[in-house]
């Protein structure tokens, strides 16, 4: 298991902190939400993760052994990231050489690695077009390459950032389809970071981030309940929630729920 | 200002192997003062039919008119030139058009290209930053130095003051936060009402369009398939379904309640107001 | 006129020449460059016109498309072809206008010159038509692999240039929006002076530049997270496959060389 132990960090030109004290624990093969808004720390946080950033105090623990930061290989074998921009992360000329990208750095023996390549491709449903060049690419599509992309290590944690926020409505099906799937077929641990709280109803467990703090956690259904703190966030509430917290005494309630209810 | 487009088909790089026809004999009319929502697919032609508006790409056949002014295959940049005074068009993520060393220079920028004078211009780029809420701190600050949000109300400050009289929307709140989508949406809303503005919104956001929109036009593979006006559009869902459309939520919520019994004379155009409107029932 | 330019381009199919290994393309490139500059006389001028006909129909390529491909280069062609008519001296004279004279051996030179040029434009034109970019970089790289022993960083100088290749389409892309972003913005590039121009581009230049190292940054992050830490211990996806067809070739080449060399005077 990967924790995050009261990780702080400031920024040298800021006096605010960033992150404060901040302890997640990802057990294997749960999909972990963290939910904010622009300027909430989910950023930092995500750089922290992929050893890019320093905390400023605490400590990535793996299996309770702290991360030897020294060795940024050993968190980067541990966790993959599909970031928000689909076309600044595509490194390969084409899709099959962008997936084998993560393998090649890893001194992967070349059978091996075209066999995986081939494996995760089909995986996410994209092995048709593995001759495509990425500007001939859907951002839907784009991101379901990197997706592939990040899984080829067999990462424990695959982190997505933002993901699916570039893309257009069908891009966005797109992408949380092929995640559901990959979340019942595999043990990785989903790490997925929004703002918007539609994407997150299949998630495990859900944190809520304002300005570096962790202002409400819990399973979907606690967090959904909470919509002042939801609110003062600046997140958009489902319209399911807006009308059950105005028409309906205020508790949660699917969106059939209320129908029913009214 | 009226917008007519008359049998318009557009094909990028003709009589070559790669040759697309983007919009294949599109008639139809946009009037003053009222507010459009363009929805269909990505690669739909949406982005081709707006550039379109503003002489960005010309008809391969077909006229564009605009009041008396007139787009056609070979029109003269002149014209064209003077067709982008009255059509303003605020792009997808318009704060990548930044490029000035100062926000107010920025926002000058459009006017004085249309001939606006220095003094005039800055006049206009003072009171759109002041509409949008930017800080008058941030005003002699480079753009680039602001954060996401306020670059995009610069790049919007940027195109108001050219004073169009027809605007252009492509996505214009993508990437916002709520609050500030609402902010932006009503913005729009009031700029039509004050200044008479015809506006036109391309979006997949299909709650934004019922909100807002007195028609509606959907387009699919280079065709406008449907044409009419919104509350008759966004209601049909077997219409909607056609062209993988979603309803508007406030529609969905409206159409099982009245499955279920209930009378709903009028949908409500947004959650809010059907909040609202659900309340006086009770009371 | 854009649109028909092949000047550097790819174009995928399935000829004897697009299979073979780009390293062999190079050399047998770079072999008939060095033939071509041995022809002397209309007899080997002519061996090579067949020549480059012949590597033309294993390309499966159509020397009318190529030619129509070419049209830039016919400019230097003509300008060539007159420097040699107007400035070489020998042979009978033909035209005598007092103040200039063309010569018969201005033509002649002309010609051969000319067409020398053609064929060094159009062979290496065969090759970067039937080579994709990312191959030629992978043969690059692996032909430039003894000069890592002076420390030339040969690896990264091909992964930059493989990134740029997968970048330009991007790019071109994200100029065109901002060109018309500006332009609705009453921005006049297109037209006025020079000097207005040159002004009018800043708008267009700044945001390409901003997100250029925008993208420039999220890319060494992506690159870094994926374990990206240089050549040292890397393996490759993309291996080069030298065949009997290569050797083959190349051989053929030399053969063609030798016999030139027979030909000339």
């Amino acid at each position: 298991m990967i924790s995050l132990k009261d990780i702080t960090y400031k920024y040298h030109n800021d006096d605010a902190y960033a992150l404060n004290h901040i302890s997640i624990d990802f057990k294997r093969g749960s999909f972990v939400s963290i939910l904010g808004h622009n300027g909430s720390g989910k950023s930092t946080l995500v750089k922290i993760i992929m050893g890019i950033l320093l905390p400023t105090s605490g400590a990535i623990f793996i299996d309770g052994k702290p991360v030897d930061r020294d060795n940024p290989l050993e968190l980067q074998r541990r966790f993959s990231i599909v970031f928000q921009n689909p076309d600044n992360q595509f490194v390969g000329a084409t899709v099959l050489d962008d997936v084998a990208f993560g393998l090649e750095n890893l001194g992967v023996p070349h059978e091996t690695m075209v066999e995986k390549v081939e494996a995760a491709l089909k995986e996410v449903g994209m092995w048709e077009f593995r001759n495509h060049e990425p500007h001939r690419l859907s951002g839907g599509q784009k991101q379901r390459v990197a997706i592939a992309g990040a899984l080829v290590t067999n990462p424990e944690v695959l982190i997505m950032d933002e993901a699916t926020s570039m893309l257009d409505p069908d891009g966005r099906k797109e992408v949380l389809s092929i995640l559901k799937k990959i979340h019942a077929k595999r043990d990785t641990t989903i790490l997925y970071i929004t703002h918007d709280l539609r994407e997150i109803e299949d998630s495990d467990y859900v944190f809520i981030l304002r300005k570096g703090h962790v202002v409400n956690e819990g399973t979907v259904r606690d967090v959904y309940e909470d919509t002042e703190t939801l609110v003062s966030s600046n997140l958009e509430l489902p319209y399911n929630i807006k009308l059950s917290k105005a028409l309906c005494d205020g508790a949660y309630m699917s969106y059939e729920e209320v129908v029913e209810r009214l | 200002m009226n917008i007519l487009i008359d049998d318009v088909s557009v094909t990028y790089q003709p009589k070559t192997p790669f040759q697309y026809h983007a919009l294949k004999n599109i008639s139809t009319e946009f009037r003053t003062g009222k507010f459009y929502g363009i929805v269909g697919q990505t690669g739909s032609g949406k982005s081709t039919l707006v550039q379109l508006l503003n002489g960005l790409i010309l008809p391969t056949t077909g006229t564009v008119k605009i009041d008396d002014l007139e787009l056609k295959r070979r029109t003269k940049y002149k014209m064209i030139h003077e067709v982008r005074k009255y059509i303003g068009i605020v792009f997808q993520f318009p704060e990548h058009q930044l490029f000035e060393e100062t926000v107010l220079k920025d926002v000058m920028f459009g006017p004085m290209n249309m001939g606006v004078s220095e003094k005039d211009a800055q006049t206009r780029a003072l009171h759109y930053l002041n509409e949008l809420h930017v800080d008058p701190a941030l005003y002699e600050k480079s753009p680039f130095d602001l954060s996401g949000g306020q670059m995009r109300k610069v790049a919007l400050a940027g195109i108001l003051a050219m004073e169009p009289k027809v605007l252009i929307l492509d996505e214009p709140t993508a990437g916002l936060d709520p609050s500030s989508h609402k902010e932006t949406m009503e913005l729009f809303k009031r700029l039509r009402e004050e200044l008479k503005l015809t506006i036109i919104l391309v979006t997949h956001d299909m709650n934004d369009v019922f909100e807002y929109s007195d028609e509606v036009r959907i387009l699919e593979a280079g065709r406008i398939v449907e044409s009419g006006p919104t509350e008759d559009i966004l209601t049909d869902q077997k219409l909607l379904e056609r062209y993988s459309l979603n309803l508007p939520d406030v529609v969905r919520l409206s159409h099982d309640l009245i499955r279920k019994g209930h009378t709903i004379d009028k949908i409500p155009k947004s959650i809010d107001e059907f909040i609202v409107e659900w309340r006086l029932r009770d009371a | 006129m854009l649109s028909s330019m092949i000047l550097g381009r790819y174009i995928p199919g399935d000829s004897v020449i697009h299979k073979m290994d780009p390293r062999s393309k190079i050399i047998m490139t770079v072999l008939f460059m060095a033939i071509v500059f041995m022809a002397n006389n209309t007899l080997t001028y002519a061996a090579l016109i067949l020549f480059v006909l012949f590597v033309l129909a294993l390309a499966k390529l159509n020397p009318i498309f190529v030619i129509k491909g070419l049209k830039i280069v016919f400019v230097l062609l003509i300008f060539t072809f007159l420097m040699h008519l107007f400035l070489t001296k020998g042979g009978t004279v033909l035209i005598d206008a007092g103040w200039f004279t063309i010569e018969s051996e201005g033509i002649v030179r002309g010609v051969f010159i000319g067409t020398r040029l053609v064929m060094l434009v159009v062979i290496t034109t065969i090759m970067t038509l039937t080579t994709s970019p990312i191959s030629l970089t992978d043969a690059i790289e692996k032909m430039a692999h003894p000069l890592k022993k002076i420390k030339v960083p040969v690896h990264e100088i091909a992964m930059m240039m493989s990134i740029s290749l997968r970048f330009i389409p991007t790019l071109m892309d994200e100029t065109d929006k901002i060109i018309k972003a500006q332009s609705s913005r009453g921005s006049t590039f297109m037209t006025g002076k020079v000097k207005d121009r040159i002004k009018a581009l800043l708008p267009i230049i700044i945001p390409l530049f901003v997100s250029a190292f925008q993208r420039a940054e999220d890319m060494a992050i992506a690159m870094e997270v994926r374990g990206y830490t240089g050549g040292e211990g890397r393996t490759s996806f993309r291996v080069l496959k030298w065949t009997f067809k290569d050797t083959l070739g190349i051989i053929f080449v030399i053969l063609f060389g030798v016999l030139v060399w027979w030909l000339r005077t």
